[in-house]
C-alpha cells in the first residue's frame, strides 16, 4: 500500500501504521476461525468422516486408505496441524467425486465467479451512486410521488430472489429481445446477465442510501451557502456533494462487494457458469467435503481481502473512517 | 466401492455408463452434417475412466466418443463390429478377430495383446468395474487370451453367459495400455480408442471432442466425411436454460425434461429423438421388513399403482407405462405378459386386502393382529412426486404412507439398511437383455445389489438356464419365465418405461441411452 | 447473499433518516393489514385447506390458471393457490425461526461487546465486523453441511449467518447512547449500570433495533427461499414458499403464474413487516417522529 503519498504528517503516518495493522489483524482473525471452523466441520458431522467422504459401500481398504491421508487416527493436534500446512500450502486434499484436486478445482472454476462479481460491483457502485444521487436531487424538494416510485421499485428490486430476478433478466433479454446470451461463460457479454442478477438488489439498496445522504448534504448549511454563492452546478456537485456523498457511502460499498462473492452461489445454476458457487453448493449437496472446505476458505479469503482493500480506499478517500478505527 | 458405483447409477436412473453403445445407420446422402455439433448433458462428466464412472449421462455420452468396444449395437439390436471385424461365440466365450490398423488417441499402435489386458483390467474382480458381470457372466472370466499373429482375442468363462455380446457392446470399452497403468491420470485425461479425441475442455462448462484422422473402426457405410469434426459437450443442468440455448442456436442438440419439451416441441426446423431406455423403473419393496414380507400386502400394493397415472404424475406423461418388466425394445419381449398384469384396480386391491385381514377401522387399515400399519417410502428431492403419487394411490385403499424426504446420499445410505419398506428406482441399463435385472433382483445382498432383498427361488433356478440356453426360443423361455415369477410375487413393481427426449436443431441422429456418434445425418 | 445488504445497510449506518411522519400512515395502517391477514393465513389456512392443496389430479397436471384453479395446477395437478396459502405457515415459522436465532446472538453478543468497555469492545466490534464482511450464504452453506439438508438445518444456518448483522447494529447504538452526555452525566452522578440500561440505553435502541429486526424477517424470509433453492431447504412434502417458487421458476416459460405466485407472497411479506417495523419504531418511539 503506498500509504504516505497520502499522508502529510508524522501523526497521521503513525494513524495508518495502527489502522492497517487493526485491520490486518481483523483479517487475520476471521481466516484463523474459517480454517478452524473448516476443520471442525468434517468432525462434527456425526460418524466416521472417511466413510463419510467414500459413501456407505466404501471397501475397507479405501476406508483405512482414507483415515490414514487425513490422519484420522493421529492425535487431534496432529490432524489440525497437518490441515493448517495444507491450507498454509493451498492444498485442500482432492474431491472424492471427480479425483481432482480442491486447488485444480478452484483455479479451474475461478473466473467465472470473479468476472460476474467484478461487473457486479462496478454495476452497484455506478448505478448506486448515480441512481441515488439523482433520486436524491429530484426528492430534494418534497416529491411524494416520485419518492414512493423510488422506494417502491427499488424496495421491490431489493427483495426479488436472485434466481427469480435472474430468469426475468433471461427471458427479456435473450429470450425476447435476445440481445444477450442466454448463459455460459467466457466472454464479457455472458458475463452481463449474471452480473445484472447479482447487482441489481444491492445496486437498488446503495441507491436508498445515497439518496438518504445526499438528501442530508443537501441539507446541511455549507450546501445552502454554497448555493446562494450561485457556484456553478457542476462544481457544486464536483466540490460539495459527491465528496460529502462518497464518505459514508463507501465502507458500504464495500461490504456489498464482499457479499457479492457469496450471491454467485444462488446464481450460477441459472446461467450454467460453471463457478465456485455452484460446485460449492453441489459439495454441500453431496457431502464432497474437501471441495467444501477448500472452496469455502478460499472464498472466504477473497472476502477478507475485498473488504480489507474497501477500508483502505475508504480511510484514503475520507479520513474520519481511519480515525474513528483507530481510536 | 463397486457397490457403490453401482448403486449410485441404480437410484439416479442413469446406469447409462452401461447403456446402448454406438450403433451403425447408413448415413443418408442428404446435405452435410455440420461441422460442429454441440450436445447439451445435464450432469457434469465425473471422470473420463470408463472402468471408473458412476456413470451420469454426460460421462456416458463422453464414452461413446472416447472408447470403442470389441462390439456395438445397431438401433434395431443388432451386434455390428466394433474394434473386432468379426466374432465366433458361445455361451461360455469366444474368440475376435480385430481389426487392422487400430491405434491410440496418442498415436500409438494398439495390439491384440494390449486389447485383452484391458479386458482383463475389467474382469478382475479386485479392480470393482461395474459392469463385469454385464460380460462374464456371474461366473466371472475363466481367461483372456490374446493371439498378436493371428490378431485375436479370445474370452473364456467359467460359467455360460449367451449375453456376452450384448455386455461387450457397452463395457469393456478398450483403454490404452498408458491410460491402464495410470489410472489416476486417465481419471482426468482421456487415452481411447473411440473416433473422437478430447482437444479442449472448460470443467464443468464444456468438453470439446475431435475426429481422429488416424481413425479406422468406423462402421459399414460411414466415413470420416460423415462425420462432424468437432462435437462439443455442454453442461446445463437447467432444462429451461437448455431450451433457451437451443433455441438461441448455441446448442445443436438438447436432452429436454419436464415443461421445457413443450417449449420446443413442434417447433420449426427442430427434430425429436425419442432414446427409450432398457428396462423399467418401477417400486422396490424391502422383503427384510413386515411390510414388504408379506406377499399379500406387495401384490396388493401392485394391484392399486396405476403405470398410466405415475407416469402422468412423476413424467409428466412423458415415459410410457409398463406393467411388465421387459420393455418392447427388449429381447424376449413379451406383450401377453404385460396386458396380463392388472394395475390401478383400487377395488381389486382393496377386496385382497379385506380378504387377508388387513381391516379398515375408519379410513385407515391395520395389520391382521390389529397393529397399525405404516408403510415407510423413501422420497428422493430430485423427483418428489414419484413418491407423492404412490402415496396418494395407496391411501385411496386405506394404506398409510409415511414419507422419508431424503437426498441422493441419504437415500444412497438408506437403501441397504431396513429403515424403508418402498423407493422407485430405475431397474434400467445399457445391455438389452432381461438378464439387466439379475444383479437387482437375485442373490445374498453382500455380491449383489439385490437392495430388496429378494429371495425367489423360482427366479434364481431359471436364471443359470437362461443364460445357457443354445436357441433363442429356449432362451426367451426361460427369461419369460423367471419373469412370471418375479411379478406373480410382486417382488416389484413395473411402473414405467423412461424415455429420454433429445431436441436437434437440423439434424438427426439414433440415440439408446446415449447419441450414437456415427448416426448424425443433416435433415 | 444480496438480500442481506438492507440489514447490512441499516447496521452500518446506524442510524436512520426519517421523514415525519404519524402513526396512522397510509402504509403503516397497510402493512398492518396485510400482516394481519398473514398471519390469520398462517393459522386458518392448513387446518381449512391441508387435505384439499395435496389433492391430486393427475388427468389435469400443469393446467394454465382458470377459475376453477386461480393459480393453475402443478405437476401432480394439485392446486397452486391453496399449496401457497397452505404454505404460509411453514414459511412465516422458518422466517421468524431464524429471525429469533439471528435476533437472540446477535443483540446479545452486540450488548456484551458495545456494554463493555476498552480493548474487549474494539476486539469484539472487529471481530462482529469480520464476520458481518462474511456472506450470509457461505455460513448458511456450512452450517448446513454440519447440520444436514432440511428445513431445521434450514432456519438454524440463516439464523446465525444473520446474526453478525444485529450484533452490529446493536453494537453500533449502544455505543452512540452510552456517549451521549445525559448517559455520561449519569454515570457520573453514580447511576447503576442495571438503571442506565434500562432508563437510557434500551429505549434509546429499541426503535432502531425494531426497525431493522421486522426488515430483517424478509430477509429471513428469502434467505430461506434461496436455500430450498439449492436444494438445501424445505423437502417436499413440507412445502413453504420458497419451494413453491423453485418449483415455478423450472416451469417460468410454460407458466409464468406459478412461480409469480409464490414471488408475490413473499416480497408482500417482506414488505409488509419491513414497513410495519417503522410503525413499531415510532410507536416505541414517539418522539422521533
Amino acid at each position: 500500500m503506498t500509504t504516505t503519498t497520502t499522508v502529510r504528517a508524522r501523526g497521521s503516518t503513525m494513524q495508518w501504521a495502527r489502522f492497517l495493522l487493526i485491520r490486518l489483524v481483523r483479517a487475520v482473525v476471521v481466516m484463523v476461525v474459517l480454517v478452524v471452523v473448516t476443520f471442525a466441520m468434517v468432525r462434527l458431522v456425526p460418524g466416521d468422516p472417511a466413510q463419510r467422504i467414500l459413501g456407505m459401500n466404501a471397501d475397507p481398504v479405501a476406508l483405512a486408505a482414507t483415515r490414514e491421508r487425513l490422519g484420522l487416527d493421529a492425535a487431534w493436534l496432529t490432524q489440525f496441524a497437518d490441515y493448517v500446512n495444507g491450507v498454509l500450502t493451498f492444498d485442500f486434499g482432492t474431491s472424492f467425486q471427480t479425483g481432482e484436486t480442491v486447488s485444480k478445482i478452484i483455479a479451474d472454476r475461478v473466473w467465472p465467479t470473479l468476472q460476474a462479481a467484478l461487473l457486479a460491483i462496478v454495476l452497484v457502485a455506478v448505478g448506486g451512486l448515480l441512481v441515488g444521487l439523482w433520486a436524491g436531487v429530484v426528492t430534494e424538494r418534497r416529491r411524494p410521488v416520485t419518492e414512493a416510485t423510488f422506494s417502491g421499485i427499488t424496495g421491490v428490486i431489493g427483495i426479488l430472489p436472485p434466481y427469480l430476478l435472474g430468469t426475468l433478466l433471461v427471458w427479456l433479454f435473450a429470450v425476447q429481445l435476445q440481445w444477450l446470451p442466454v448463459a455460459g461463460s467466457g466472454s464479457l457479454a455472458k458475463a452481463i446477465l449474471p452480473a445484472m442478477a447479482l447487482g441489481l438488489a444491492p445496486m437498488a439498496m446503495l441507491a436508498r442510501v445515497v439518496r438518504v445522504e445526499t438528501l442530508t448534504v443537501l441539507g446541511q448549511d455549507y450546501m445552502r451557502l454554497a448555493r446562494s454563492k450561485h457556484l456553478p452546478g457542476i462544481r457544486l456537485f464536483t466540490d460539495h456533494l459527491l465528496p460529502n456523498v462518497l464518505g459514508p457511502v463507501l465502507p458500504i460499498l464495500g461490504a456489498l462487494s464482499a457479499t457479492l462473492i457469496g450471491g454467485s452461489v444462488v446464481i450460477e445454476r441459472v446461467f450454467a457458469r460453471p463457478g465456485l458457487g455452484e460446485e460449492l453448493a453441489q459439495g454441500v449437496q453431496v457431502g464432497d467435503f474437501p471441495v467444501v472446505q477448500g472452496l469455502v476458505i478460499f472464498l472466504g479469503g477473497v472476502v477478507v481481502l475485498t473488504s480489507f482493500i474497501a477500508d483502505v480506499l475508504a480511510a484514503i478517500i475520507d479520513p474520519r473512517v481511519r480515525r474513528a478505527v483507530v481510536r | 466401492m463397486k457397490r457403490r458405483v453401482l448403486t449410485i447409477a441404480a437410484i439416479s436412473g442413469t446406469a447409462l455408463l452401461l447403456a446402448g453403445c454406438g450403433d451403425d445407420t447408413d448415413t443418408a446422402d442428404g446435405g452435410s452434417v455440420p461441422e460442429t455439433v454441440a450436445i447439451g448433458i445435464r450432469a457434469d462428466i465425473d471422470v473420463f475412466d470408463p472402468n471408473k464412472s458412476i456413470g451420469d449421462i454426460g460421462a456416458a455420452q463422453a464414452f461413446a466418443l472416447l472408447y470403442d468396444g470389441l462390439v456395438r449395437t445397431s438401433p434395431d439390436g443388432e451386434i455390428t463390429p466394433g474394434l473386432a471385424e468379426s466374432w465366433d461365440v458361445t455361451p461360455l466365450g469366444g474368440t475376435f478377430t480385430l481389426r487392422e490398423g487400430i491405434t491410440c488417441s496418442d498415436g500409438t499402435a494398439l495390439t491384440a495383446s494390449d486389447i485383452a489386458k484391458s479386458i482383463e483390467y475389467v474382469a478382475d474382480p479386485a479392480n470393482g468395474s461395474p459392469g463385469a458381470s454385464r460380460v462374464f457372466g456371474f461366473g466371472g472370466a475363466k481367461s483372456i487370451t490374446a493371439d498378436d499373429t493371428a490378431n485375436t482375442v479370445t474370452i473364456e468363462l467359467n460359467a455360460p453367459n449367451n449375453d456376452m455380446l450384448a455386455g461387450l457392446t457397452n463395457v469393456a470399452r478398450i483403454v490404452c495400455p498408458a491410460g491402464l497403468e495410470d489410472p489416476e491420470a486417465l481419471a482426468t485425461t482421456p487415452l481411447g480408442t473411440g473416433p473422437y479425441e478430447l482437444t479442449a475442455q472448460q470443467r464443468g462448462e464444456s468438453y470439446t471432442f475431435t475426429l481422429r484422422d488416424d481413425y479406422v473402426a468406423y462402421p459399414e457405410g460411414v466415413t470420416a466425411e460423415d462425420m462432424p469434426r468437432e462435437v462439443q459437450l455442454r453442461v446445463v443442468a437447467d432444462d429451461s436454460t437448455q431450451a433457451n440455448l437451443l433455441t438461441s442456436g448455441e446448442l445443436t442438440i438438447a436432452n429436454l425434461q419436464g415443461q421445457a419439451v413443450e417449449r420446443v416441441q413442434g417447433q420449426e426446423g427442430i427434430n425429436e429423438i425419442d432414446s427409450e431406455a432398457w428396462g423399467v423403473t418401477g417400486l422396490a419393496i424391502n422383503h427384510d421388513t413386515p411390510v414388504g414380507g408379506n406377499a399379500d400386502l406387495r401384490r396388493a400394493i401392485a394391484l392399486a399403482l396405476d403405470p398410466e397415472l405415475y407416469n402422468k404424475a412423476a413424467y409428466g406423461g412423458q415415459a410410457k407405462p409398463a406393467s411388465a418388466l421387459y420393455t418392447s425394445n427388449m429381447a424376449c419381449y413379451s406383450e401377453e405378459i404385460g396386458e396380463a398384469q392388472v394395475r390401478g384396480d383400487l377395488d381389486a386391491a382393496a377386496a385382497l386386502l379385506d380378504e387377508k385381514g388387513f381391516a379398515l377401522s375408519g379410513d385407515v387399515r391395520t395389520n391382521p393382529d390389529g397393529s397399525p400399519l405404516t408403510i415407510r417410502m423413501m422420497q428422493l428431492a430430485t423427483n418428489p412426486t414419484e413418491a407423492e403419487y404412490v402415496k396418494d394411490a395407496l391411501s385411496q385403499v386405506g394404506l398409510t404412507v409415511e414419507l422419508q424426504s431424503l437426498s441422493y446420499n441419504e437415500a444412497l445410505e438408506n437403501l441397504y439398511t431396513d429403515g424403508w419398506d418402498l423407493i422407485t428406482i430405475p431397474y434400467q441399463s445399457g445391455i438389452a437383455s432381461p438378464s439387466l435385472y439379475v444383479l437387482q433382483v437375485s442373490g445374498p445382498l453382500e455380491e449383489s445389489l439385490n437392495f430388496g432383498r429378494i429371495q425367489n427361488a423360482a427366479y434364481e433356478a431359471l436364471v443359470p438356464e437362461a443364460l445357457a440356453a443354445e436357441t433363442e426360443e429356449a432362451r426367451c423361455a426361460a427369461w419369460n419365465d423367471a419373469q412370471e415369477a418375479l411379478l406373480a410375487e410382486a417382488d416389484l413393481v413395473p411402473l414405467v418405461q423412461v424415455v429420454s427426449q433429445y431436441f436437434a436443431d437440423g439434424l438427426t441422429f439414433s440415440a439408446a441411452g446415449k447419441i450414437d456418434p456415427f448416426s448424425f445425418k443433416a435433415d | 447473499m444480496t438480500q442481506t445488504t438492507s440489514i447490512a445497510l441499516a447496521a452500518l449506518r446506524g442510524r436512520r433518516s426519517r421523514r415525519k411522519g404519524s402513526f396512522a400512515t397510509p402504509t403503516g395502517i397497510l402493512s398492518i393489514v396485510v400482516t394481519v391477514l398473514l398471519v390469520l393465513l398462517a393459522i386458518f389456512a392448513p387446518v381449512l385447506w391441508q387435505e384439499a392443496s395435496l389433492e391430486q389430479d393427475v388427468s389435469n397436471i400443469f393446467a394454465p390458471p382458470s377459475t376453477e384453479h386461480w393459480v393453475g395446477t402443478d405437476e401432480l395437478g394439485r392446486d397452486i393457490l391453496l399449496r401457497g396459502l397452505v404454505a404460509t405457515r411453514l414459511s412465516l415459522v422458518l422466517a421468524a425461526l431464524s429471525l429469533c436465532i439471528a435476533v437472540a446472538l446477535g443483540v446479545t453478543l452486540g450488548l456484551v461487546v458495545g456494554l463493555a468497555r476498552g480493548r474487549w469492545s474494539s476486539f469484539g466490534g472487529g471481530v462482529v465486523d469480520a464476520w458481518l464482511g462474511f456472506p450470509a450464504i457461505l455460513l448458511a452453506l456450512v452450517i448446513v453441511a454440519i447440520v444436514g439438508p432440511g428445513p431445521s438445518g434450514a432456519f438454524l444456518a440463516i439464523g446465525i449467518a444473520f446474526s453478525p448483522y444485529f450484533a452490529r447494529m446493536t453494537m453500533t447504538l449502544t455505543t452512540s447512547v452510552s456517549e451521549r452526555d445525559y448517559v455520561a452525566a449519569a454515570r457520573l452522578a453514580g447511576v447503576p449500570r442495571r438503571r442506565i440500561f434500562t432508563r437510557y440505553i434500551a429505549p434509546n435502541i429499541g426503535d432502531s433495533l425494531a426497525t431493522a429486526i421486522f426488515a430483517g424477517f424478509g430477509e429471513c424470509l428469502v434467505a430461506v427461499a434461496a436455500l430450498s433453492f439449492l436444494g438445501l431447504g424445505t423437502r417436499s412434502p413440507e412445502t413453504d414458499w420458497g419451494q413453491l417458487l423453485t418449483e415455478g421458476v423450472k416451469n417460468i416459460y410454460t407458466a409464468p403464474a406459478a412461480a409469480a405466485f409464490p414471488a408475490v407472497l413473499i416480497a408482500l411479506a417482506g414488505i409488509a413487516m419491513a414497513l410495519l417495523g417503522d410503525v413499531v419504531a415510532r410507536a416505541l418511539n414517539p418522539r422521533r417522529s
